[in-house]
């Protein structure tokens, strides 16, 4: 017997490996006009496992704290072997996961794939990109300079217009009244323990949710006769096809961050001047893209909305609307015939149009 | 009781917006600062076209007003009498309107009274009489002169504000201007034979541009210089004082430079003399030389002498600075533009401008020797940014060639993948 066939022959005495494997072996993907949205799932969760190891690397040399952390920066930039790779790569990396999260989102939305029995995954995924950019918020104060350190502020500014929970939401954050070096440390717990710990558990059931339910597909191929059905074998085709993808965007990745480290103007994170409570806030100051369009929205809004403060009427707004997106699944049901209503693609177009729309007007203020 | 309430209740929204809106409106009138009624100077002056005692103004904005006090306080009269005959009375202690050989004496009053001020603002020095009294306005003033600066000539009349307040007529960036209103005036000036020019000349120079572009309000005006209250021209002997008051270290080497006995020998004001005065310009490496433009070949000719042997030396000592930082950053920029962090190399740049400043400084020595040993510094500095600047270039190279070594890799992995898939699939 080879060595192989004698390492999983004990591995399956003891864990009841040959379940796995042949669950995999019978695994199928849908081959159908919409089988391309599936891979985007695939990079959001590459790139994240890109985010975990280059976070982790970060973590060595990182010093959190107002007299360490810009300086400990600027040496990983400078003096760490590779650490301005390291560097670039989680920029970029955590700016592509966004991006790819939302595609994966209304690509999702549009071909309603969240429809029964799938209410759950989406609500999870949904969770997934809340946390993605909370992961964005508290991880752009972590360099301690002026940029991140103002954008904060007015962010978690933002924060506390929520009524009711806001103050002390901001108080939480802040780890009191204004942004300091205990904000710092708060916000890097939160980036590297935190919210790492809760991805993990929401990450774990939207993948076990996916391998339990298998892919969606439209209701035409659902309909059609089993035996006409195209399909394509998970274990390797498919999982070929993933790394193929990711292996392109690892190549883009690496192009990025040695041609741009810093990223491209607007959207870059130079290291710029150490923060300084002290001095005025710098003009131009601003939220990173994927926050941009909730940003110029309360920028536009006026001071007052009837007896209501604009800005609270904006947050309330914007969590309404994040509710009601959450909870899709459960509001838009198919019609006794099985068909979806259309309006609802017409309002995801309409929201797709309202996002980028206000994120461009953002910038080219 | 209940029916009671059930009558009212309807008119409650109503109710509310009504004393709201006269709560609104008294708190609206009092920070404007409304008259108060028990002023009857107020109620007739209201009435009067005359801009000369334009009380509405006086209400609005005057920092007497401000501070509580009205028309009486220093005119004199009773102001709760609606008969003018009673309210501007001798007897109810009516000054009326006092003439500019008055006014110092008027305002002081007050002004140099430390009891009162103190009531109102104890920083406030209390010496403007005395100062004025030493300056040319005040002995002026004093012989008779009603066209010489008063107190009301500067800080207006009656809407007074202070000094740190912009719209203030003495606030830093409206000095000039208010001087200028009469120093710019050639009719008023040909009585005292002086020149109408300065404000001309300060416009175009680097003080000014300080203030007016740089919103640096430290930056020297006509009173800095000159003295406010007690304003006088400065002297030949002390204008370095005055300079020196700011310029410190300059003041400092030219004391100790061989150019000070020089010029007092020959009775020239030390700093005008080369930079001169409402106008002083932003000293370049070009004012040094013996060449037609340069200031030091209005006294000194290119003859070979030792003097004009250790300018040219000073010259070619400062210029070589210049240029070294100028080709530095040149390379630093390179550096910043292919994306490199060099952040090191930036603060080494800014160290080698402020060499280049020191170096300007000590040419106020007017020795070369103490000259070169600063911008000796500076060509280190540079010479470090430079060479910082170029390995980060090259780094640049390196990280280059390695993506492209990588991407190859990553490349032919993700073809041969690809290939791999085709062969899978058709089967």
């Amino acid at each position: 017997m080879a060595l192989s066939d004698r390492i999983q022959k004990w591995a399956d005495e003891r864990y009841s490996l040959s379940d796995i494997i042949d669950f995999a072996k019978h695994k199928t993907v849908p081959v159908h006009h919409e089988s391309l949205w599936y891979y985007f799932g695939g990079v959001t969760l590459f790139l994240f496992v890109v985010q975990v190891v280059t976070g982790i690397l970060l973590l060595l040399y990182y010093k959190p704290g107002i007299d360490t952390a810009y300086e400990s920066v600027g040496f990983i930039l400078t003096d760490v072997s590779f650490g301005w790779l390291i560097r670039a790569v989680h920029s970029w990396s955590a700016n592509l996961m966004i991006l790819f999260a939302f595609i994966h989102l209304f690509s999702v939305f549009f071909t309603r794939a969240y429809r029964k029995p799938r209410e759950m995954t989406w609500v999870g995924g949904a969770f997934l990109l809340i946390l993605a950019m909370g992961f964005g918020f508290s991880g752009y104060l972590l360099p301690w300079n002026e940029l991140s350190y103002f954008a904060t502020k007015v962010g978690t500014d933002i924060m506390g217009a929520v009524p009711v929970v806001g103050e002390p939401l901001l108080q939480l954050l802040r780890s009191g009244e204004d942004v300091t070096g205990a904000t710092l440390y708060r916000f890097y717990g939160i980036h590297v323990a935190i919210l790492p710990g809760i991805a993990f558990v929401f990450l774990g059931l939207h993948l076990m949710f996916v391998q339990r339910q298998g892919m969606s597909a439209p209701p035409a191929w659902e309909a059609a006769d089993p035996k006409k059905r195209r399909t394509l074998q998970f274990f390797p085709n498919f999982m070929l096809r993933d790394v193929l993808l990711w292996l392109i965007v690892l190549n883009v990745i690496a192009i990025l961050a040695v041609v741009a480290p810093f990223g491209i103007d607007p959207f870059h994170w130079p290291l710029g001047e150490k923060a300084d409570p002290f001095v005025p806030a710098p003009e131009g100051i601003r939220p990173e893209w994927y926050f941009m369009f909730m940003f110029q929205t309360l920028k536009l809004l006026p001071a007052h909305i009837g007896p209501l403060e604009g800005e609270l009427v904006g947050v309330l707004g914007f969590g309404l609307m994040g509710l009601i997106w959450i909870l899709t699944p459960f509001w838009d049901r198919p019609r006794a015939d099985g068909t979806m209503r259309p309006w609802v693609t017409w309002l995801g177009v309409l929201m797709l149009i309202y996002i980028i729309g206000m994120t461009v007007w953002g910038y080219l203020e | 009781m209940i029916g009671t309430y059930r009558r009212i209740l309807p008119t409650l929204p109503a109710t509310l917006v009504v004393a709201g809106g006269l709560l609104v409106s008294a708190l609206c009138a009092a920070a404007e600062g409304e008259v108060p009624p028990e002023d009857q100077c107020a109620v007739c002056h209201f009435d009067l076209d005359d801009e000369a005692i334009d009380v509405a103004a006086y209400f609005k904005v005057d920092i007497h007003a401000r501070a509580g006090l009205s028309c009486v306080d220093c005119h004199g009269g009773d102001a709760t009498s609606d008969d003018e005959d009673i309210a501007m009375s001798e007897e109810a202690g009516f000054i009326g309107s006092p003439s500019p050989t008055e006014h110092p004496d008027f305002c002081a009053k007050c002004h140099s009274d430390a009891g009162i001020m103190r009531r109102f603002n104890p920083g406030l020095p209390v010496d403007q009489l005395a100062l004025y009294r030493t300056s040319t306005h005040g002995r002026r003033n004093a012989d008779g002169d009603e066209n010489v600066a008063t107190c009301v000539s500067c800080h207006s009349v009656h809407d007074i504000r202070p000094a740190s307040e912009p719209r203030s007529t003495v606030h830093p960036t409206r000095v000039a201007e208010t001087c200028a209103e009469c120093h710019s005036d050639s009719d008023l000036m040909s009585d005292y034979g002086l020149p109408t020019d300065q404000l001309d000349d300060y416009v175009t120079s680097v003080h000014w541009k300080m203030i007016s572009e740089g919103n640096d309000l430290s930056a020297p005006t006509c009173n800095d210089c000159h003295g406010n209250h007690g304003a006088l021209p400065p002297e030949v002997e002390y204008i370095s004082g005055v300079c020196g008051h700011c310029h410190v270290k300059n003041r400092e080497f030219f004391s100790q430079s061989p150019k000070k006995e020089i010029f007092e020998e020959e009775e020239l004001p030390e700093c005008e003399t080369c930079h001169g005065n409402h106008g002083v310009q932003h000293p370049t490496g070009d004012l040094l030389g013996l060449h037609d433009d340069a200031i030091c070949s209005d006294c000194h000719d290119d003859d070979d002498s030792d003097e004009s042997n250790a300018i040219l030396r000073m010259k070619a000592s400062l210029d070589s600075l210049h240029h070294a930082i100028d080709a530095s950053h040149e390379v630093l920029n390179t550096a910043i533009q292919k994306g490199m962090h060099v952040t090191d190399a930036e603060f080494k740049w800014r160290d080698a401008r402020q060499k280049l400043l020191e170096a300007r400084t000590a040419i106020h020595l007017f020795s070369p020797e103490p000259l070169s040993e600063v911008v000796g510094e500076g060509l280190t500095l540079a010479a470090e940014v430079e060479t910082d600047s170029e390995g980060a270039i090259s780094e640049y190279g390196v990280r280059r060639r390695g993506l492209l070594f990588s991407t190859l890799i990553i490349t032919v992995l993700a073809v041969a993948l690809y290939l791999k898939i085709r062969q899978i699939e058709g089967r």
